[in-house]
């Protein structure tokens, strides 16, 4: 479904939204605990929430009173393996030349025979 | 700290420099080992001069999809390669990283290949290009932990992500 891994990234490209999955990294927190941090009012912090939980990124927690917010797990399985990718990116794609390289005896594209 | 980070890797294949290059400057080839594990790549473009476009279209294992596009500036014919890295949206306009607000937007990419024997060794390096400071940080710091076991880690990846 790329349309859910748009919102992620969406959700993601803002830098109080990534704060805010910094602190939930730590342990589960209530908008009341997340706004004394960023210094923004109440109704802000719940539209960040809002779309970090519509990006399945985090989710709301039992306690119906206070309903604390948690980092979702797996929520951010696509940016990691993104990321991952790129940063392996070298390292993966020599494995694999190395592997092309023992397979493929002459290039077929140019018809040598094996000597 | 002004330096431009600078990320470094080598490998000896066991092949002649010329298979190498073929390799390298096929597309077919090419297309058989460039790109992260656990991707499905497709090359869309590859005009092997200065000023060439190599476009790829590469998918996740979950289904999202990114696109790259490489500029070449230079061809040495097996010996240097060089191109200004980055990713792009599907028309090929350069585009940032869309999973990393932080990650530089084009890298410059020297490959240096050298016959060893029988064998051939290539040279790569990585690194930023008009980076501010943050992207310079960001890419150091990403580079850096390329052999730690990071992938397990939200906190980490958390930390990758704020920058």
């Amino acid at each position: 479904m790329e349309n859910a891994i748009d919102l992620k990234f969406a959700a993601l490209a803002d830098p109080v939204r990534r704060g805010i999955l910094a602190r939930l990294a730590r342990g589960e927190a209530t908008v009341r605990e997340l706004q004394a941090p960023f210094g923004i009012s109440q109704p802000a912090i719940s539209r960040h929430l809002k779309l970090l939980e519509q990006a399945g990124l985090i989710e709301g927690g039992r306690a119906a009173q206070s309903r604390p917010r948690r980092l979702k797990p797996d929520g951010l399985d696509e940016a990691r393996q993104w990321l991952d990718g790129l940063r392996t990116l070298w390292c993966d794609s020599f494995d694999r030349l190395d592997d092309f390289l023992g397979q493929s005896p002459q290039s077929s594209a140019s018809g040598d025979p094996m000597p | 700290m002004t330096d431009t980070p600078r990320f470094t890797t080598s490998r000896r294949f066991a092949a002649p420099l010329p298979r190498v290059w073929a390799a390298w400057t096929d597309p077919d080839q090419l297309a058989a080992w460039f790109g992260p594990k656990g991707t499905a790549g497709s090359i869309l473009a590859y005009d092997l001069r200065p000023g060439g476009e190599w476009r790829g279209r590469m998918e996740g294992p979950d289904g999202s999809v990114m696109f790259s596009k490489f500029v070449f500036r230079e061809i040495e014919r097996e010996r240097r390669l060089v191109w200004v890295h980055g990713f792009a949206d599907a028309e090929g306009n350069r585009a940032r990283a869309p999973f990393a607000a932080l990650f530089p937007l084009e890298l410059l990419t020297t490959v240096l290949f050298s016959a060893a024997g029988d064998e051939t060794l290539v040279e790569l390096s990585w690194e930023p290009i008009d980076a501010s400071p943050e992207e310079c940080a960001f890419f150091a710091e990403m580079m850096a932990s390329m052999t730690g076991g990071w992938a397990g880690s939200f906190d980490q990846l958390d930390e990758f992500l704020v920058g």
